[in-house]
């Protein structure tokens, strides 16, 4: 029946498009050392706060106002990165799945976001960041949807993928009341440690005596 | 034509005010083995960093003076072909491994340099081949041992096959034995291989002999230069403390030549005291005179019972530990890397609970969650003081922990950064501070409610002299005033000084435990170094002091007692 | 528990392939899972993934992301015959919903839910076996020809993972210590005091990234072109399943323009088997897709191959 190829067209369409947004940000990042062990750390820390807190707190995650954060500091680069490292790495640990590529893009859409809100109002504060991380939360389970949507639903009507949302509405409720507290109590030193490091990476003028 | 030829360098770290360098001069010839010694902050790890080319290129901050490096100036040349000829092995094995598994890491060097695929298989099975690493070519580098990831920092270095390895104190966590395992190794790397070798330690006693120069520094300058001997000779004179023990022994002697060794120590020390038979010197007055009370009267502050533990989906890491330790003892835990020393502690908090057998402290069982109650009473310091930083002033850092347990009388911070030495930093962000200072930071953040019970893990790692003695006496004082310490560490010579019983322990068991002259004294790896040196001419010496009071008298060489210079450690 | 990676080397034949050869194979599972309809087909792919998974000793793993994909099934089973009008047999006429339509549900639109269902067991089962089969360490290695900065932050970030979760333990039981109780107080007060743990945490983290970077610096890195160091070797077995996966390609191709595995629902299903050619066309596809499979049997009881291969 017609439609039957959409899902296969997703499917590789969110594998390629996360292989080549990685590829093209690398091509056109001049990466140094301190970058790369930054990128890969900061995505080390997020995946760690993805999986081991998730418990203690009702699946809360402090993780995805980090990575908007780290978009909102570093720039978009960046922030793209280490989103969308964050669920390859942790998936490493406890299994890949089909949902990966799409995980990947999406946080890496977060972390695109907060260089995004720099770039808008460069004024904003980390008040700007909590309303987005709150809506992110409820975004991110909407494209999340959308793979599900296209392989195993049909016809690909507004309606059916409307229903396939609603199912996971108190999930991504959950999620985004999370990302409201998490950001809303952390989300100011977060914002302060990072600009700290922010300067200690890039001012590093030399002078000679 | 020198290796390194180094002319007025001045360094200032980014933002600072305090010269990090300050002025040296000096140059390497090709073939070396230079120990670098001195203080905390006293430069040795930027000096490194110079050699290494790292300063100013990664650091930024300000430069004057120049270095040449075998005729080339280092800020000229290609950084391909410095790391080619110049490797450097950092302090922390933890933060210098990049790749998710042995042999990757072992050929990321070489895939910098870019090298064809051919040259870096050779290489890389060289590398495993001579560093030993068949067995875990192809495992996780996460979850290697600390000796493991040491020795993989170092091979990973060696790949590259430079012409210069720079050390900084590569041995720091590792247990005595595989620590003397790594020093052989760079010993070997240097004279059969034909390294130069720069290498920055703390524990001299283990590689002061090794040294062909020892360098000394003090606050950003070249305190002292020559060869290890020379060094020696001229350091005693100065009273400066940057002696391995034996030396330091025949400071206070005269003695004619310095010694290094425990060989060169027997030796003279036999010439000097004209002893026929060996052992007849003063029986020993009771090993036991040197602690100063009997404990068994006292009230038992920790007592482990049959202790087993398993991590999950681990191997048993504890084997039926049994241990008492009495109110006003002090404790020092030593044994190799992996023997479950730190997950006796955590027992001992009441942090893990064991599989079976009772953990009592202060006669009450800490049961489940049985640390709410007795935590007020223990302050416990983990292997790594930064966990411990995170306010934005060290004094908020103490008054974090009283508010926890609503302790409202706040004199006892005054009172902790005077007892520091830290009264001057009261307003500093302690992530600015140095390691020495950050550790005493955290120290003094759990001993602010003074409690009853003090546990700390690995506190002498990357310390130098002076704290650590300040840190033994400190600890000292507090076991008379009836205050339990137990510390783990690997430094013997530290616990021959200041703690009054050992107890060893070995793949997850108590191998033996007593006084200290018991324990450490019988040992062969685990003894101090005047311990060894007397051992069989004069049994039951350990510390500094002992040797002092019990060989001086009988020296009958003609030499003079000197009292006083290089006699306090 | 996140000390190890889900990849465990445990020395097995189907561990062995080149990374290259794994992910053609994968990709082609992948396509094929995706473009099939028909319930057969479907079934038969899971079956010889079940094989293959039992190969790898991956029982155990398969039973957890079997019951991730069921739950998943149920709500695409809910779902559908919500939303599909097109099924001839109605078995519930429903009321009418504002937003929805009536709600008519139909026989085939459950039916299609079911094979729905199990298409995401089978993709299920293709990344489980995925995560059995390959290391990650390997593929990575594969891709830094084209991505190497990409590849290299990846794998510093799967290694300071454990070391991470490890740090996080270790400084929660400091704080315990410290007399900070995570497991009291409302949500908010546990946010705050869990707060002080991420502060440590990420400061603790952000440093030692310098020390990583300078210690990276100190080898060369960044110093020009990097080159690749790979050590997989290419043997026959790696030829034979990538040939193997292509041919199952094609002949899939070529099976589905001439409707071997297509499939409908509506208005009433087409029967299971439409002809001989339907056997045939999945036959020669399992086949070329079982190469693996029959390598792997055969090393286990036949010298001569594990010899050649
Ligand atoms: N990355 C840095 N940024 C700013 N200042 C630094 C940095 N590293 C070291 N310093 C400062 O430079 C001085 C010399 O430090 P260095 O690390 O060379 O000492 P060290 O002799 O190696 O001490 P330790 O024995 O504690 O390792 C110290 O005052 C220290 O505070
Ligand atoms: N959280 C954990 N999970 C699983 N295994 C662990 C864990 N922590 C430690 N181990 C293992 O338990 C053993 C003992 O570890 P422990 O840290 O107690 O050793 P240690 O004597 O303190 O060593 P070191 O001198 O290196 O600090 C080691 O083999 C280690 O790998
Ligand atoms: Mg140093
Ligand atoms: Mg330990």
């Amino acid at each position: 029946m017609t439609g039957t190829t959409w899902g296969l067209y997703i499917t590789i369409a969110g594998i390629f498009s996360a292989a080549l947004l990685m590829l093209g940000m690398e091509k056109k990042a001049g990466l140094n050392a301190r970058q790369v062990s930054l990128i890969a750390m900061l995505a080390a820390f997020c995946a760690a706060g993805r999986m081991v807190t998730g418990v203690a707190l009702l699946f809360l995650q402090p993780t995805m106002f980090l990575v908007e954060i780290t978009g909102f500091v570093f720039g978009a680069r960046v922030g793209f990165f280490v989103g969308a490292m964050t669920p390859l790495i942790s998936n490493f640990f406890i299994g890949q799945g089909p949902w990966t590529p799409w995980q990947m893009i999406c946080w890496g859409l977060v972390g695109m976001s907060g260089a995004a809100v720099r770039y808008l109002f460069p004024r904003a504060g980390y008040k700007t960041i909590t309303v987005l991380c709150f809506v992110w939360g409820y975004l991110y389970g909407a494209i999340m949807d959308i793979w599900q949507w296209s392989v195993f639903i049909r016809p690909l009507t507004f309606q059916s993928y409307f229903l396939i949302w609603a199912a996971g509405f108190s999930f991504d409720s959950l999620r985004a009341a999370g990302n409201l507290i998490f950001c809303a109590a952390l989300g100011g030193q977060s914002i302060k440690i990072l600009r700290y490091f922010h300067k200690k990476m890039d001012v590093r003028y030399l002078e000679n005596i | 034509m020198p290796l390194y030829k180094i002319e007025n360098l001045t360094y200032y770290y980014p933002e600072a005010e305090k010269a990090a360098l300050n002025n040296i001069s000096l140059e390497i010839e090709d073939g070396e083995f230079i120990l670098v010694a001195g203080g905390s902050g006293s430069g040795k790890s930027s000096l490194a960093r110079a050699l290494a080319g790292l300063i100013p290129d990664f650091y930024g901050g300000r430069i004057g003076g120049k270095i040449y490096f075998q005729g080339w100036d280092i800020r000229a040349m290609d950084r391909r072909k410095l790391a080619r000829q110049v490797g450097m092995v950092f302090q922390d094995p933890e933060k210098q491994i990049v790749q998710t598994h042995v042999e990757a890491e072992i050929a990321f060097g070489l895939e910098n340099l870019g090298l064809d695929n051919e040259e870096m298989l050779r290489r890389v099975a060289e590398v495993i081949c001579f560093m030993d690493l068949e067995q875990i070519r192809g495992d996780f580098t996460a979850n290697l041992s600390g000796g493991q990831k040491q020795k993989l920092a170092l091979a990973s270095v060696l790949a590259m096959q430079p012409h210069v390895l720079v050390l900084d104190e590569p041995t720091s966590q590792l247990d005595p034995v595989s620590a003397e395992d790594i020093l052989n190794l760079v010993k070997r790397l240097n004279e059969e291989m034909g390294f130069t070798v720069v290498m920055i330690e703390q524990r001299l006693e283990r590689c002061y002999h090794l040294a062909d120069r020892v360098l000394l520094m003090d606050k950003g300058r070249i305190a002292c230069d020559g060869s290890a001997r020379a060094v020696a000779r001229k350091t005693i004179k100065g009273c400066a403390p940057f002696l391995p023990p034996v030396a330091r022994f025949f400071a206070g002697l005269q003695a004619p030549a310095v010694p290094l060794t425990v060989k060169e120590g027997r030796k003279l020390l036999r010439s000097c005291l004209n002893i026929k038979e060996t052992g007849a010197a003063r029986p020993a007055p009771g090993a036991g005179d040197a602690c100063p009370a009997d404990y068994t009267g006292r009230r038992c502050a920790v007592r482990l019972k049959n202790l087993w533990f398993t991590y999950p989906g681990g191997q048993e890491v504890l084997k039926g530990v049994s241990l008492d330790v009495g109110e006003g003892e002090f404790v020092a835990v030593l044994g190799e890397n992996g023997a479950g020393k730190s997950t006796m502690l955590r027992q001992l908090t009441g942090l893990l609970r064991p599989d079976r057998g009772t953990v009592e402290v202060f006669g009450q069982d800490v049961g489940k969650n049985g640390f709410k109650e007795i935590r007020k009473h223990i302050a416990y310091l983990s292997q790594n003081p930064n966990d411990y930083l995170f306010q934005d002033t060290v004094e908020d850092e103490l008054l974090f922990t009283l508010k926890n347990f609503g302790l409202k009388d706040t004199s006892a911070v005054d009172e902790m950064l005077e007892r520091f030495n830290l009264a001057q930093y009261r307003r500093t962000n302690p992530r600015d501070l140095s390691s020495g200072e950050r550790q005493r930071v955290a120290l003094a953040s759990v001993l602010v409610t003074s409690p009853g019970l003090i546990i700390l893990d690995e506190p002498t790692r990357g310390v130098d002299f002076r704290l650590k003695a300040e840190l033994g006496r400190f600890l000292q004082q507090e076991a008379a005033k009836g205050r339990t310490v137990i510390v783990v560490t690997h430094d013997v010579e530290f616990a021959a000084e200041y703690a009054a019983r050992a107890v060893m322990m070995f793949s997850g068991r108590v191998v033996s435990d007593g006084k200290k002259h018991d324990v450490l004294g019988k040992s062969v790896f685990y003894s101090p170094q005047l311990c060894k040196m007397c051992r069989g001419i004069c049994d039951g010496v350990l510390t500094f002091s002992e040797a002092r009071d019990r060989i001086y008298p009988l020296i009958t060489g003609g030499a003079v007692v000197a009292e006083g210079p290089g006699v306090t450690m | 528990m996140f000390g190890k990676l889900y990849y465990q080397d445990k020395g097995l034949f189907l561990q062995s392939f080149h990374p290259a050869a794994v992910l053609v194979y994968f990709l082609v599972l992948l396509v094929l899972s995706l473009l099939y309809d028909n319930p057969l087909y479907l079934l038969s792919l899971l079956f010889l993934l079940a094989l293959l998974i039992n190969g790898v000793d991956g029982m155990e793993a398969w039973e957890g992301f079997l019951k991730v994909g069921v739950l998943m099934t149920l709500v695409v089973m809910v779902v559908n015959p919500l939303v599909i009008r097109a099924g001839a047999t109605i078995i519930w006429h429903g009321p009418a919903v504002p937003f929805l339509g009536r709600l008519d549900i139909s026989m085939e639109a459950i039916y299609f839910g079911a094979v729905s269902g199990l298409r995401l067991l089978v993709i299920m089962s293709i990344f489980c076996l995925y995560n059995l089969m390959v290391n990650p360490d390997n593929v990575l290695n594969l891709f830094s020809r084209a991505a190497g900065k990409s590849a290299l932050m990846v794998a510093l970030a799967t290694r300071m993972f454990p070391a991470m979760v490890r740090d996080l333990k270790r400084i929660k039981e400091v704080m315990q210590l410290r007399g900070v109780d995570f497991e009291e107080g409302s949500l908010w007060e546990r946010v705050k005091k869990y707060s002080v743990l991420y502060n440590v945490m990420l400061l603790s983290s952000l440093e030692g990234s310098m020390e990583i970077a300078e210690s990276m610096q100190a080898r060369a890195y960044g110093s020009g072109r990097r080159s690749v160091y790979s050590r997989k070797l290419l043997r026959p077995r790696d030829y034979l399943s990538m040939g193997g996966s292509l041919l199952a390609l094609s002949a899939a191709a070529w099976g589905l323009h001439n409707g071997c595995g297509r499939y409908a629902f509506y208005p009433v299903a087409d029967a299971l088997v439409g002809g001989s050619s339907t056997l045939a066309a999945l036959f020669v596809v399992l086949f070329y897709l079982s190469v693996p499979l029959i390598l792997s049997e055969g090393c286990k009881y036949c010298r001569f191959i594990k010899s050649k291969i």
